[in-house]
Parts: structure tokens; C-alpha cells; sequence
């Protein structure tokens, strides 16, 4: 089968853009690159899932991810997502952009010591029926790069309880090195289209260049898994299989 | 030439780290008289001609739809600058 195109959208100085690109490639996919201007939907049937790259899109300006949120094409996959359509995810700053959308629920502020976060972070999938977290056992931990200054979620105590009692909880932290309510790192929405995750899994998938790892600097290729998720579930879109 | 200024304020304090940040710093600044600091954010929009009630309503929409998010903010306070 030929690999299954994945959109990525390339956010102005979107700075994690070329590493999501080159993660999809290496998890067996096409990365299609998406302007943020556009207002033409892409072939949906053709690509069926499109990630939200991270890196600060219009700086943290007004509120993290606010302005990209405001972006011509972000009308386009909301559309499409309400079609049953696309299935999208944020990663990092890509998730701002989706609770800014509205698309998600709870929101981010700065981090709970408010200054910008670089840290190596310890996350356990509570939920491996996503797009995003198929390739994982349940139960498994994995250790991402997390950064950012606005990374600390949060949520009113209903959209808390709702997300919980779901199951939609899907990506949890030991420790949040940002103070995310819950420890919350991964949510899904109720009929799983739309994913986000406040991690940056695409700079975990080289060994020599990944995380820090019991076999050395830089071993740990954890993010893989989130690459090969997204690919099995663009295939399985374009099969027409609905994901669980 | 008219402005309207728009504030926007972070929901209670426990979603105010900034504004938490500074506050921890009062004390050793000798600043003993405040309890709480909280920050917030003001935006100012200037108007072309008259700010008529049309013209209020539509910063207030626009406050509503972009300068604050529901989850973490509230709109503390829409009006024309004295």
C-alpha cells in the first residue's frame, strides 16, 4: 500500500513544522504541507487526518495559540471534524490552537512557576483506542520533550469531570512540569476526532537525537509510537474502517 | 480620537501564576499594605468618530469572541476611556 497522506499545517515560524513533517515520514507516511490561509478544504477523502504542529505560531501573543486559532484554515478543519470527516490533533503548541478553537475543551495558561518550561517529561497512556495512542499498550509509559510558558492546562470542574468520566483522559503525566490540573498531558474529544497533546513527541523518534534513556543521552525514540498511530489511522480512515 | 478600552481578567487566582509570581515578591519589597496582586490585560481600541452604543456592542463582541477565552478569563470591564 502506498503511504497514506498526513497533513501537517505549516503555521508561520511554526518551528516544530519540519521535525513533525520528517517524524511522519519516518512512521511511514506523506506529509502534505497545509497553508493557513487557505480556505479550499483538502481532498478529505485522499487525507483524513491533519496535525496541528507546535512552535509558538504568532508568538504567545494575546494567549498561546489564540491567533493561529483565528487562521482562515482553521474554519476549513473545523468543518470538516463537525463532518465526521477529519480527524486532527495538536501537538504542543497545536493543542493551544485547539482549545482556543474551541474544539477541545479547558484551556492554558502560563505554567505554575511562569516562566518558559524545557523539561523531559514522564507520561503514562491511560488510553490506546486513539488516533494518536494506538501504537501504545495501555498502561505504558513514555518520556517526551515538553516546552513551552503558557503549557499549564486547565479546566472549569465540569469539562474536568466530563473529561475523566470519559475516558478522554487519554495521555497522563507523572509530574507536570507545568502544573496541568490532573497532571493532565493528552485529551480526546467525545467521538475521538480531535486529539491534543501538550508534548512534543517529534523530537523523540532518532535514537542519538531522542530523549534521555537507560541505553544513553538521547536513546529514547518514545514519540515513534504517537508517528506510527497516526499513520495506522489515516490507513484505516482511507479503508473506511471508523477507529474505535 | 475615541478609545474603548477592554479588560480582561484571569478567572480566580489559582489561574494567575503571573500574577502570583509578583505577589510572592511583595513582602521582601516591603510592600506589606496588598493581600493579592492578580494581573490581568487591557486592551485599548480606538474609533474613528463616535463610539455609539452599535460600536460598544461590537467591542464587546469582539472581546467575547477573540481578546478573552471563556475558560480562563473573564471580561472585567468594557468602556469608553474618560
Amino acid at each position: 500500500m502506498s503511504a497514506p497522506k498526513i497533513g501537517v499545517v505549516m503555521f508561520d515560524a511554526a518551528t516544530d513544522a519540519p521535525s513533525v513533517l520528517r517524524a511522519v515520514e519516518l512512521a511511514g507516511g506523506t506529509p502534505v504541507k497545509l497553508h493557513p490561509k487557505t480556505t479550499v478544504a483538502p481532498d478529505l477523502a485522499d487525507l483524513p487526518l491533519v496535525i496541528l504542529p507546535g512552535g509558538f505560531s504568532y508568538g504567545d501573543y494575546l494567549r498561546a495559540g489564540a491567533l493561529a486559532a483565528t487562521q482562515p484554515i482553521m474554519r476549513v478543519l473545523e468543518d470538516a471534524v463537525k463532518a465526521q470527516e477529519l480527524t486532527l490533533i495538536g501537538l504542543g503548541n497545536g493543542f493551544q490552537v485547539l482549545t482556543e478553537s474551541g474544539l477541545l475543551p479547558g484551556g492554558f495558561i502560563a505554567n505554575d512557576v511562569p516562566v518558559f518550561e524545557h523539561a523531559e517529561v514522564d507520561l503514562v497512556v491511560e488510553n490506546n483506542t486513539t488516533a494518536m495512542t494506538a501504537a501504545y499498550d495501555t498502561g505504558e509509559h513514555i518520556r517526551l520533550v515538553h516546552k513551552g510558558a503558557f503549557t499549564q492546562y486547565t479546566a472549569t470542574e465540569e469539562e474536568l469531570e466530563a473529561l475523566e468520566e470519559q475516558g478522554n483522559v487519554v495521555i497522563r503525566a507523572t509530574e507536570s512540569p507545568a502544573g496541568s490540573v490532573n497532571n493532565i498531558a493528552g485529551i480526546s474529544s467525545d467521538d475521538g476526532l480531535v486529539l491534543g497533546l501538550m508534548a512534543s513527541p517529534e523530537y523523540a523518534i532518532e535514537a542519538g537525537f531522542g530523549t534521555d534513556h537507560a541505553e544513553g543521552p538521547g536513546q529514547g525514540v518514545d514519540g515513534q509510537g504517537l508517528f506510527v498511530s497516526v499513520v495506522r489511522a489515516a490507513i484505516a480512515a482511507k479503508n473506511g474502517v471508523v477507529s474505535e | 480620537m475615541p478609545t474603548i478600552v477592554v479588560d480582561v481578567m484571569p478567572k480566580p487566582a489559582v489561574l494567575d501564576p503571573q500574577g502570583k509570581a509578583i505577589d510572592a515578591r511583595l513582602p521582601e519589597l516591603g510592600f506589606r499594605e496588598f493581600s493579592q496582586v492578580r494581573q490581568g490585560k487591557r486592551f485599548e481600541l480606538t474609533v474613528e468618530g463616535e463610539v455609539t452604543a452599535d460600536i460598544l456592542d461590537r467591542a464587546k463582541a469582539l472581546a467575547a469572541e477573540l481578546l478573552a477565552n471563556p475558560s480562563t478569563e473573564y471580561i472585567a470591564n468594557v468602556e469608553v476611556a474618560k
